[in-house]
């Protein structure tokens, strides 16, 4: 009765664990870009939240790693809550893209912004190992210039000029805030 | 017609602006600064611990080191950010909500390294004391926040540095910290001590005085005035006439420091340099054995009284890197050179002799907490994974039969941070 009853919650529950879980979905753009658009539900994360109307800038970094070429990338997205304007004002920076600002009126639309694809990575291959990483960092990581010069200097991710993508995305992990949560997914992708 | 051209160009006039105004990185004038779960500490003292001013403009890196500062303060556990509307458009309120450590605190460093003696075949313990010194410490005392921008402290705190010719000890403390001195996000601390360990007896009590001046938000020099009177101690020679010794030392030191780092005693992330010239006086009245010839011999005590007059400098540098929420890595490097005059007055004849001594570690870390993200805003509890290579000169010292170590070391640690303080426990091993 006990094991019966045992099993029964466990299958009750395993949706809910499954929820918590929040897993991003992919898709595969021309040119082999690989997009990934990110799970809502870290949005409304009771941390993330708090932070996001804290008034100040949340930094969202994604590193995305090619488990089979060990090969790099990824993306940031910034986001701010205008106490005054009552707006949000957004940064959207991508593979091979400008980086791209909107102000957006609503959380409704935030969230809708939020579900645009991001591009992660350009590859030619048919099959993807992918793990991707999210970081969430109090405060904006665009003013880190001095970070991004050291990091620049030190050979340790890219260059300050051309291709300073990765670096404008990956720096903040070593000398921001405190990340307030991360978040790792591994996936294998069919690509063709 | 124009008035409908003259409107689309406003507002595309409008629209470029608002999108130019989006591009610069944004700016806070903080009207107020409200801290809040602030229960023993002082809001004033946190506000100017943090270098921020009410009235002023401040970018959003000016409050991220901001908070990086507060986090390094070792009665605050966390400092959490964020901005609320003002009394009128454009102005707004700074609000930091904090997580305090306790009253009493403590922080025990026992971390010793088992070394292999080459000469003797033997394992050694080595208690930090001269290699990679700084391993091995203790404070155990309690702060209290007087007045608006006060604090008095009082408790047992070791003295422990690299350097060959000033001494390490521990003592117990009673003092008096004044924050935003005079307005300037200066602080003074002025603490009476007695010296207890590493003592030759009958300690006084003498005066410490260390003020610290911010030159930038992530930059302060710390003046350094520490006069220690290690006593005067009377005991028995080997013919067994009563005898008297006396030491004491003054130093004085200037140190400037960039800190970037997260934390005061296990950081993760972040820069910390330091450089720390300083200059020391030591006087010791001791008995040597040796005879008139220099020979050595224990039948022939002679008074001696020792001088000497020693400057140098400290510099160090630290870099830390978060690689997850749990895990962390470190790579760092410090060394010293110090020179002495030291003068030997042995029954009138007067000897001098100038010495140098050198230091040099280089360190790499990994560390990997234990708890959670959201359990470590309430404390930590790590495994901390050291290698190190060590080396020092001494420079010809009669008290020592080495006059250079080089030594590398491996050792493991586990620290445990919470509201009472820091406790890290450990071992190590060097050939």
């Amino acid at each position: 009765m006990v094991a019966r009853t045992f099993v029964l919650l466990s299958l009750f529950a395993l949706p809910l664990l499954m929820q918590a879980q929040p897993k991003p979905t992919y898709s595969v753009q021309p040119d082999g870009v690989v997009a990934a658009t990110l799970p809502a539900a870290i949005l409304t994360d009771s941390d993330v939240q708090k932070r996001l109307t804290s008034g100040l800038t949340t930094t969202f970094l994604i590193a995305a790693r090619d488990r089979t070429t060990n090969a790099v990338s990824g993306a940031r997205l910034e986001v701010r809550y205008d106490l005054w304007d009552e707006v949000w004002l957004v940064r959207r920076l991508e593979l091979d893209r400008k980086p791209e600002r909107q102000r957006i009126a609503s959380m409704a639309d935030l969230e809708k912004w939020w579900r645009t694809p991001l591009r992660l990575l350009s590859t030619d291959a048919s099959r993807i190992s992918l793990q991707l990483d999210l970081t969430v960092l109090p405060f904006s990581a665009a003013e880190s210039e001095d970070a991004r010069q050291w990091i620049s200097k030190s050979g340790g991710v890219g260059t300050a000029g051309g291709g300073g993508g990765v670096v404008d995305a990956l720096i903040g992990t070593t000398i921001n805030a405190k990340p307030i949560t991360s978040y790792r997914w591994n996936v294998e992708l069919a690509l063709k | 017609m124009i008035r409908t051209i003259l409107t689309a160009l406003i507002a595309l006039a409008l629209a470029a602006s608002a999108a130019a105004q989006d591009a610069v990185p944004p700016r806070f004038f903080i009207e107020r600064i409200d801290v809040r779960d602030a229960d023993r500490v002082s809001p004033e003292v946190i506000i100017a611990e943090s270098r921020l001013r009410q009235g002023e403009e401040y970018s959003e890196a000016d409050l991220r080191d901001a908070a990086a500062r507060l986090g390094r303060l070792p009665f605050l556990l966390s400092a959490d950010f964020s901005l609320e509307k003002g009394s009128d458009r454009g102005l707004y309120v700074l609000v930091i909500t904090v997580v305090e450590t306790k009253p009493f605190f403590y922080l025990l460093d026992l971390r010793p390294v088992f070394s292999e003696d080459d000469d003797n075949g033997f394992i050694d313990i080595d208690y930090g004391d001269r290699l990679g010194a700084g391993d091995n410490q203790g404070v155990l005392g309690a702060r209290w926040f007087v007045g608006r921008r006060g604090a008095v402290h009082f408790g047992m705190f070791a003295r422990d540095d690299n350097q060959e010719f000033t001494e390490d000890y521990t003592s117990a403390v009673v003092g008096y910290t004044q924050y935003d001195l005079f307005g300037t996000r200066a602080f003074a601390t002025l603490n009476l001590k007695r010296p207890l360990l590493n003592v030759t007896g009958g300690a006084e009590v003498s005066p410490q005085l260390v003020v610290g001046v911010p030159v930038s938000p992530n930059q302060t020099v710390t003046f350094t005035f520490d006069d220690s009177d290690f006593g005067v101690d009377e005991f028995l020679d080997v013919d067994g006439v009563e005898k008297e010794l006396r030491n004491t030392e003054r130093l004085v030191s200037a140190r400037w420091s960039y800190n970037t780092t997260n934390h005061p005693f296990l950081p993760t992330r972040g820069t910390l340099l330091s450089a720390t010239p300083f200059v020391a006086w030591r006087d010791l009245s001791r008995y040597v054995y040796e005879d008139e010839d220099g020979v050595f011999d224990l039948t022939v005590p002679r008074r001696a009284a020792y001088h000497a007059r020693s400057y140098g400098f400290d510099v160090k540098a630290d870099r830390y890197f978060d690689l997850s929420d749990r895990n962390s890595v470190s790579i760092g490097a410090e060394g010293g050179w110090a020179r002495a005059d030291e003068r030997n007055r042995i029954e009138g004849k007067l000897s001098e002799v100038q010495r140098n001594a050198t230091y040099a570690i280089a360190r790499a870390g990994f560390s990997h907490s234990l708890w959670t993200r959201e359990d470590q805003k309430r404390g930590d509890s790590r495994f901390e994974y050291v290698a190190r290579w060590v080396t020092r000169d001494r420079g010809t010292d009669p008290f020592f039969f080495r006059d250079e170590d080089d030594e590398f070391q491996l050792a493991w640690a586990w620290v445990r941070r919470s509201s009472f303080g820091t406790l890290r426990l450990g071992v190590g091993y060097g050939w």
